[in-house]
């Protein structure tokens, strides 16, 4: 390998913003200066208290405007793991008595998918809504699954792997079209959020989950929003906070700091919303290595089906993983999957539900975005794969995959 | 009268088999108290000193004895060790130290409403008046005498043993007793390389080494992008997990994806496993000699996998110029894992980072060649792999609690 022909003093050129994104300066700033000015507790009676109450609840209102809600159904917590647990599990624990059966796609993050399951252990009917070969699920998939006992339909807006955009408003619809009482309808945001235009009331959506870091705010900090007069059971009990959705002190800190990364979304939206970098790239790699497919779709789909921010390519033959360190090596940080499952090996749920053959599935690698790249980063990439794939394809060909 | 100072306390080390060791005595002791020193904080130790086929180690003020004795109990060519009241060769002190001792192994044991003892001595100190039968009839009736409600003797299977040495200038009073590792110090029998991948089997294998007084350094061989840094760091955790047994580790890590992708490239596919096995013990070999070690060690155990069969073994060896140990040949894979659970390098190596091995190895591997056929499957390879060159490698040093005590040396 020619390791000297590489120039490792380059700056990184950071491809994992499906993963988590880099936070915006002026969010980092604001939080650091909240934190040092605005320490008092939103509960507290006192000046410092009211102080930090009226940060907060400035925070709620701009980011149900964001979102196209009401202020009233925002919920501050951790983060979309969070969210998705406590929609999930509440759901069950609040409507069992109305029925036991709930729906998810097979193109859930474990965050959906792992609670899901848990149910099933707890004795609940948990059908899996799977997707096409592009990693869509169809309106009717879900209509056909829905039962009088069906408490939750739980789908994401966008798919993290590929990237797949679902569509929540025509699922929204079949389930409007069934008798009273109608099942529950989740959204998981976390990707849609700034990719694509969401406004959480009129797609339909009864709860909907977010995460601030996706979108350059800070970790840790999440939105959940619950249609008012939605009751479900909290997770956590305590304090009352959130009224009593979610107790524990309010980060105030890093909720000015969200809905300060959502301002800086929707300001910016036409540029994090282009097609341009993604269909460009897709379509000189697919040039360029013959044998490399694009999973999800193909790369010049239009905006209605696929994000923005997402592509997911295989060079089949070479395990994604040498790959990712392969790109590393040359300063390009990209992932194999779903951040939190490319640690064990188990071969990507999305992928598997979308019929991929193995081969394919395990020389998956997403390359997504945070912050739009330029030409020079394409070239870049392109490059990049130009030194790595072949030589690299050569080199595992002989190799069993899946296996170690 | 009773005098109500405190009792002085030490810590008593025994050591079996280096006693054996005839005139090479003094050195293996040595060995042990620099251990010793290393592997104790040092605002923890007041003293190391030996005396009479013990060591004692005087803990600082306010050490943390229990503490200091399980990392005595960790360190290899300790047989056991026990905290021991210090008291002047008198009656009544001797008789007030054993209630002591007495009563501290009532109140560790807070469930037991009776327990069973009994009292052993050694006598180093001939001129004392009393022998160690008589000093076991003494100090056991003055228990029964004034903890008999709660105490009674056995004395085959007792479960406080309250252990008496009248040395010199002092009695040495003991109920508790923690079992060491035995073998021999570390450093007392040379220096060995360790070919460390991030796998169950190596570290056992240093440990194992270690254990017979071996002092262990590893090589890493690592082959980016085929292994990610996750790997890299797993093989640096699994170094700092063995220093506390080495009182200290050094790691050599060896970046060694060119000589792999020459390999693939110019050698028969079914003995890439065999040749780059070769390349690997040819180097370390080469590392081994120029660092001044003694022998190369190894994980291997026979027939466990494709590279371990007899044949590989004799194939792989001829490649290296120094000797090659390997520990855990005859033990079975459970075997092996219990020992890593021992060494507290399981956890470590049970995460699942793709080593180089894994990534290289063709799905039918050659299990038997021949010398010949693997020799000739080399010929192709370039002079500098076969040779004894010895390749760049970054050296870390872990300090004998498992922390980085220098930067990198060198860059690969």
């Amino acid at each position: 390998m020619h390791h000297d022909a590489y120039d490792y003093n380059r700056p990184g050129l950071y491809l994992d913003g499906a993963a988590t994104a880099r936070p915006h300066q002026v969010v980092a700033d604001t939080v650091a200066e909240a934190m040092v000015d605005l320490y008092g507790n939103p509960s507290s009676l006192h000046a410092l208290g009211v102080a930090a109450e009226t940060s907060l609840e400035h925070a709620r209102k701009s980011v149900a405007r964001h979102l196209g809600v009401d202020p009233r159904g925002i919920y501050f917590n951790s983060g979309a793991t969070e969210g998705n647990n406590t929609v999930i599990r509440g759901v069950a624990e609040g409507f069992s008595n109305r029925g036991r059966h709930i729906i998810i796609t097979g193109v859930e993050h474990p965050s959906v998918y792992e609670p899901a399951r848990y149910l099933r252990r707890q004795g609940f009917d948990v059908s899996v809504a799977l997707p096409d070969s592009c990693g869509y699920v169809h309106p009717d998939t879900i209509a056909t699954l829905l039962t009088p006992e069906t408490i939750l339909v739980s789908v994401t807006g966008i798919n993290s792997d590929v990237g797949t955009v679902q569509p929540l408003n025509a699922i929204a619809e079949r389930i409007a079209q069934r008798p009273e009482p109608r099942p529950v309808f989740h959204g998981d945001l976390v990707q849609a959020v700034g990719r694509i235009p969401v406004h959480v009331e009129s797609t339909g959506l009864d709860c909907a989950t977010i995460s601030a870091h996706k979108v350059r705010g800070p970790r840790g900090v999440g939105i959940l929003y619950l249609r008012p007069g939605l009751h479900i059971p909290p997770l956590l009990i305590g304090g009352g906070q959130e009224h009593g959705q979610r107790s524990g002190t309010e980060n105030v800190p890093g909720i000015m700091g969200t809905a300060l990364a959502l301002d800086l979304v929707d300001k910016q939206s036409n540029r994090w919303q282009s097609h341009r970098f993604r269909e460009k790239l897709g379509k000189h790699i697919l040039e360029r290595f013959p044998r490399a497919q694009v999973n999800g779709c193909a790369p010049d789909l239009g905006a209605a089906q696929v994000a923005p921010h997402i592509l997911n390519v295989s060079f089949p033959g070479l395990p994604g993983e040498i790959l990712v360190h392969a790109l590393e090596e040359r300063g390009i940080y990209v992932s194999t999957g779903t951040a939190c499952s490319s640690r064990d090996r188990k071969p990507n749920r999305t992928l598997e539900a979308m019929g991929l053959k193995e081969e394919v599935a395990h020389s998956a690698i997403r390359i997504s975005w945070s912050e739009m790249p330029d030409d020079t980063d394409a070239n870049r990439v392109l490059e990049a794969l130009d030194e790595t794939v072949p030589m690299l394809s050569r080199m595992t060909s002989g190799r069993q995959h899946g296996k170690g | 009268m009773m005098r109500m100072q405190e009792d002085t306390r030490t810590i008593l080390v025994r050591y079996g088999e280096i006693g054996l060791k005839g005139k090479n005595r003094a050195l293996f002791e040595n060995r042990l108290m620099d251990n010793l020193r290393a592997v104790i904080p040092r605002e923890g130790i007041g003293q190391v000193r030996k005396d009479r086929g013990r060591i004692f180690v005087d803990p600082a003020p306010d050490a943390d004895t229990e503490g200091l004795l399980s990392q005595i109990a960790r360190t290899f060519g300790v047989v056991s060790t026990s905290p021991a009241r210090v008291v002047a060769l008198e009656e009544d002190t001797i008789e007030r130290a054993i209630l002591s001792e007495a009563r501290r192994a009532l109140h560790a044991r807070p469930n037991q409403s009776s327990l069973t003892f009994k009292v052993e001595t050694r006598r180093p100190n001939k001129g004392y008046p009393y022998t160690s039968p008589q000093i076991n009839a003494w100090l056991g009736a003055v228990v029964l005498r004034d903890l008999g409600d709660v105490f009674s003797v056995d004395v085959h299977a007792p479960d406080v043993l309250l252990q008496v040495e009248i040395r010199n200038h002092a009695a040495y009073i003991m109920g508790h007793t923690v079992r060491g590792p035995g073998g021999l110090p570390v450093g007392s029998s040379g220096r060995a390389l360790l070919l460390m991948s991030g796998g169950i089997d190596s570290p056992v294998a240093a440990w194992q080494m270690m254990k017979r007084g071996l002092s262990i350094e590893a090589i890493h061989f690592y082959t980016p992008p085929f292994t990610g840094p996750r790997a890299r760091r797993k093989v640096e955790d699994l170094a700092a997990a063995l220093a506390p047994w080495g009182a200290g580790f050094t790691l050599h890590l060896c970046h060694f994806t060119d000589p792999a992708v020459t390999l693939h490239e110019r050698c028969p596919r079914r003995l890439h496993l065999t040749i780059m096995r070769r390349m690997m013990l040819r180097q370390a070999s080469a590392l081994a000699r120029h660092l001044g070690l003694g022998a190369l060690v190894t994980g291997d155990s026979l027939g466990q996998v494709a590279s371990q069969t007899l044949e590989n073994i004799v194939a792989t060896d001829d490649a290296s110029r120094v000797p090659v140990l390997r520990p855990l040949i005859g033990l079975d894979k459970e075997e092996i894992m219990d020992r890593a659970r021992v060494a507290d390098t399981y956890d470590i190596s049970i995460l699942p980072h793709e080593d180089c091995c894994t990534v290289f190895v063709p799905s039918d591997p050659k299990t038997m060649p021949s010398l010949q056929q693997v020799l000739d499957g080399e010929r192709n390879l370039p002079e500098h792999l076969l040779g004894e060159t010895v390749q760049e490698v970054e050296t870390l040093v872990f300090g004998p609690d498992g922390t980085m005590s220098e930067k990198p040396r060198g860059e690969s």
